[in-house]
């Protein structure tokens, strides 16, 4: 009996608050549908992480062992680019590739943060935290691994529940920064038949293109584009169909559960998580201003003008950023279908926020 | 008392010089990714031409 007191006793007010956080993230995850794959597994794992003397975080504990195996080394979050490049098509950016200069514009975010957090926390956890921007999780946890930060915890947190958020993020910015009249410019889509070859040459290039001028980038988007080519060559639809279910759905089960490693009392209860939280704020609205502004920078050498709402999906966060800036074109006007361009820029946006995880590395990275 | 709050703002600094000091970084930053997508973009407007469907 007296064990049973003794075992009780040990719990401390940090353990009580880490589990109630837990508990949040679980009700979030089920109730809100806010990136369930991820927050329901990492707030359930935060639960078994602050329970005293639990053997799960133990030297040779399973989550011990687990992010040591997956995370500590970045191979979780690689793999999973695997199945995310498997899920992507590129289609709409290969009809229009101007587009990406919206995913390029729409990092903004990431280097305006860097500079805001830096006033607070070292280089390496400032650019950690500044890669809450690039709007992706897996380039987030890989980055600041990378880097070692020890704020992954709450940079995870961040960066997935800031995703979730993006439909409550985007609108306000986007509005105050267009008038009535831009967001009912209307931009035809043209249908261009892309070739197989060019498909498949893509992924290709981009790898060859991005690992030679940031090698620090190489295995982040050799694995988004390794997924994309198994998608289009056309002769591995089983693998293509694995690596867009299985393989996802796997890793991030165990990507979610391993993260909360970090999510110890200790490690997360503290005023610099606050802070990052709000400096994950400022990332994202940051990016979504970039991405804005650009276009109506374009605005004023374009004859034929763009519809500035489009800037906004250059945020990573696919694909729910190009979906609200097709919604929040139709309530402007019902005929206006903003939804192949913004989707095409939205996916250059995961191109562009892998890419400038590779320069951070570059600049930061040993 | 004094040593757990000190504990708690470990690793944390306020030095607002910072920020400018870092504008270097964002320039240079904002720069490469604009230069990479701008080769990437000619590659696949290259690309796009001499593969495209007849």
């Amino acid at each position: 009996m007296n064990i049973l007191w003794e075992n009780l006793a040990r719990f401390e007010i940090g353990n009580v608050i880490m589990i109630l956080i837990g508990c949040v993230l679980v009700y979030l995850a089920i109730k809100k549908e806010m990136e369930p794959t991820l927050l329901l597994p990492m707030g359930f794992g935060t639960i078994l992480v602050n329970v005293p003397l639990a053997d799960v975080i133990t030297e040779h504990g399973a989550l011990t062992t687990l992010y040591n195996a997956g995370i500590a080394n970045e191979l979780f979050p690689l793999l999973l680019f695997i199945g995310i490049g498997a899920m992507i098509d590129f289609g709409p950016l290969l009809t229009n590739p101007k587009l990406m200069l919206f995913g390029a514009a729409a990092q903004f975010g990431i280097f305006f943060t860097l500079s805001m957090a830096s006033i607070f926390f070292g280089d390496n956890d400032a650019a950690s935290i500044a890669i809450i921007g690039a709007a992706d999780g897996p380039t987030s946890i890989a980055v600041a691994n990378t880097l070692k930060s020890e704020y992954v915890g709450a940079i995870t947190v961040a960066a997935y529940s800031y995703m979730a958020l993006v439909p409550i993020i985007q609108p306000p910015v986007i509005k105050a920064l267009t008038t009535k009249k831009e967001r009912l410019i209307r931009m035809p889509y043209e249908q261009k038949d892309v070739s197989k070859l060019t498909r498949i040459l893509f992924p290709i290039i981009i790898t060859i293109v991005v690992s030679a001028i940031v090698p620090q980038a190489t295995a982040l988007i050799g694995f988004l584009m390794f997924g994309n080519l198994i998608r289009e060559c056309g002769v591995l639809d089983s693998l293509s169909d694995t690596a867009q279910k299985v393989l996802a759905n796997l890793i991030t089960i165990f990507l979610g559960i391993s993260v909360a490693f970090n999510m110890t009392a200790e490690k997360f209860l503290k005023p610099a998580t606050l802070l990052i939280m709000f400096l994950g704020l400022i990332a994202f609205i940051v990016d979504t201003a970039g991405g804005v502004l650009f276009a109506k920078f374009l605005n004023l050498f374009l004859k034929k003008k763009i519809n500035p709402m489009i800037g906004a999906a250059g945020i990573s966060a696919f694909p729910m950023s190009g979906r609200i800036v097709h919604k929040m074109g139709l309530q402007e006007d019902p005929q206006n279908f903003l939804l192949m361009h913004s989707i095409g820029v939205n996916v250059s946006g995961q191109i562009a926020s892998v890419i400038a995880g590779g320069i951070i590395l570059n600049m930061f990275g040993a | 008392m004094l040593d757990s709050i000190k504990n708690m703002f470990s690793g944390m600094n306020f030095e607002p010089v910072r920020f400018v000091q870092m504008l270097d970084k964002m320039g240079i930053g904002m720069l490469v990714i604009f230069i990479i997508i701008g080769v990437i973009i000619l590659s696949t407007l290259l690309i796009n031409k001499i593969f495209s469907k007849k």
